[in-house]
């Protein structure tokens, strides 16, 4: 039978391979760039055959994917306790928004819960009125 | 790959404002590259940002001048902002907005006009940049600038945000922190009105062409050429244009002795002197801040989005 559409492909990852399973939580920790991600992977790694490198890639050195998450994570709050409002805004880091979120902390303002109901309630009004 | 980036962007008569940037709502396009100066290139047009300001639009959407203009705005911010990386889309967010007097009837149609069902590429300080406005949403100008200064202004019975701008004056109340729709108005009061008729009364009477640049330095209290009875004209002028636009308010009911007076906008910060010493207003908060409304956008918008509220979402 014909591939319905050939840009469209299911993987399926080894659950009990340790490699697959790095893999598999980098890939779904990432939005909509997986797909640019793997065609990058695979063109390099192709590369690097071509050129007789492939150990470099296959035997690369051991990342430890949970530390640089952390490094980052704190890397992110520092840079957002030193900013304003143009930081939180556009932080898409989900703990950093949490965090945030939690403290009712918008940079240098502060707007407690309570009024967050009317302030959304008036911007519908705006919209309906 | 790509980035994403939120973008509060405020289209105002006489100026854009981003977070941290600010330029003339003024564009100049040509079919050949500018020989000075930064340019955008978009679909073939290279633009650059002037000083000739572009008429008073109620309506900015019926052409692509402040389409543009935002792009500059995209370029400068992504830049400062570090999310511009070459070969990768720019995914866009963009939380514009409107007076609240004109929300209601234009704000569907301004979220529209940022939206494009394509990349929008274009060349940008030698970069090129792929652009996606992924989301567009519009929010009342002043109750978001008021956002910036919430704590300030909660306690207040009544508070009454006056943003004077190039060529218009809104205003809008606020009981409580909830605003009243019925009481706002966009007046053709900005300062552009007092500019034209200083520079009118100083031609005809001492032959001399001002520019609204020297206008500014005299109400800022900046040294300039002219002769002092030039400099006493001007700022008696802007002692009875600000009384007047003061008790223009004072007819249309507002009370501006009680309850909190927030002026935004620059109009409001180059005759702060003569609106403060008029008697006519109490307690009175300024908002020195340019941005304001820029920055209210991205207040509001981050509480829209928390809220999982996505009306400016692309369908």
């Amino acid at each position: 039978m014909e591939k319905k559409n050939e840009f469209v492909i299911t993987i399926g990852f080894n659950r009990n391979d340790e490699d697959h399973k790095k893999v598999v939580r980098l890939l779904n920790g990432m939005s909509r760039t997986k797909a640019q991600y793997i065609v990058k992977a695979i063109l390099a790694y192709r590369e690097c055959c071509k050129v007789g490198n492939v150990t470099n890639v296959a035997n690369a050195v051991e990342i430890d994917y949970d530390k640089i998450w952390e490094y980052i994570q704190q890397t992110v709050k520092e840079y957002i306790s030193r900013e304003d409002i143009n930081l939180f805004i556009n932080s898409n880091d989900k703990e950093a928004d949490e965090t945030a979120s939690g403290n009712k902390n918008f940079g240098q303002m502060e707007i407690e819960e309570d009024a967050w109901g009317g302030i959304l309630s008036s911007l519908k009004s705006f919209r309906s009125g | 790959m790509s980035q994403n980036i939120i973008i509060p962007v405020d289209h105002g008569n006489r100026n854009c404002k981003t977070l941290n940037f600010i330029y003339t709502s003024a564009l100049e396009e040509s079919d050949i590259r500018p020989p000075l100066g930064e340019y955008l290139l978009y679909r073939g047009k290279y633009y650059t940002l002037t000083e000739k300001r572009i008429p008073y639009m109620k309506d900015k959407t019926t052409d692509e001048r402040f389409f543009i203009l935002t792009l500059f705005g995209i370029g400068m911010e992504s830049e400062r902002q570090q999310s511009y990386r070459s070969g990768e889309l720019l995914r866009v967010e963009l939380p514009v907005g409107l007076p609240p007097k004109h929300y209601g009837s234009l704000y569907k149609k301004f979220e529209e006009y940022f939206r494009r069902d394509e990349v929008i590429d274009f060349i940008f300080r030698g970069k090129n940049y792929a652009v996606y406005i992924e989301k567009v949403m519009a929010f009342p100008q002043d109750y978001a600038a008021a956002m910036t200064v919430f704590q300030d202004i909660r306690g207040y019975g009544k508070t009454v945000v006056i943003d004077i701008g190039g060529f218009t004056l809104d205003y809008l109340l606020i009981r409580r922190g909830v605003p009243d729709l019925a009481v706002c108005d966009s007046l053709e009061f900005g300062v552009i009105k007092l500019y034209n008729q200083v520079i009118s009364r100083i031609n005809s009477e001492y032959d001399i062409l001002l520019e609204e640049a020297d206008i500014d330095n005299v109400l800022r209290g900046i040294q300039t050429d002219y002769p002092v009875n030039v400099t006493n004209i001007i700022k008696n002028m802007a002692y009875t244009f600000s009384n007047d636009l003061l008790g223009t308010l004072r007819e249309r009911g507002l009370e501006l002795k009680s309850g909190c007076v927030v002026f935004v906008g620059g109009g409001a910060l180059l005759l702060r002197e003569y609106l403060e010493g008029s008697g006519k207003v109490g307690n009175c908060l300024f908002l020195e801040d340019i941005h304001a409304n820029a920055k209210g956008y991205g207040i509001l918008y981050g509480l829209e989005k928390k809220a999982g509220n996505t009306y400016g979402k692309k369908e």
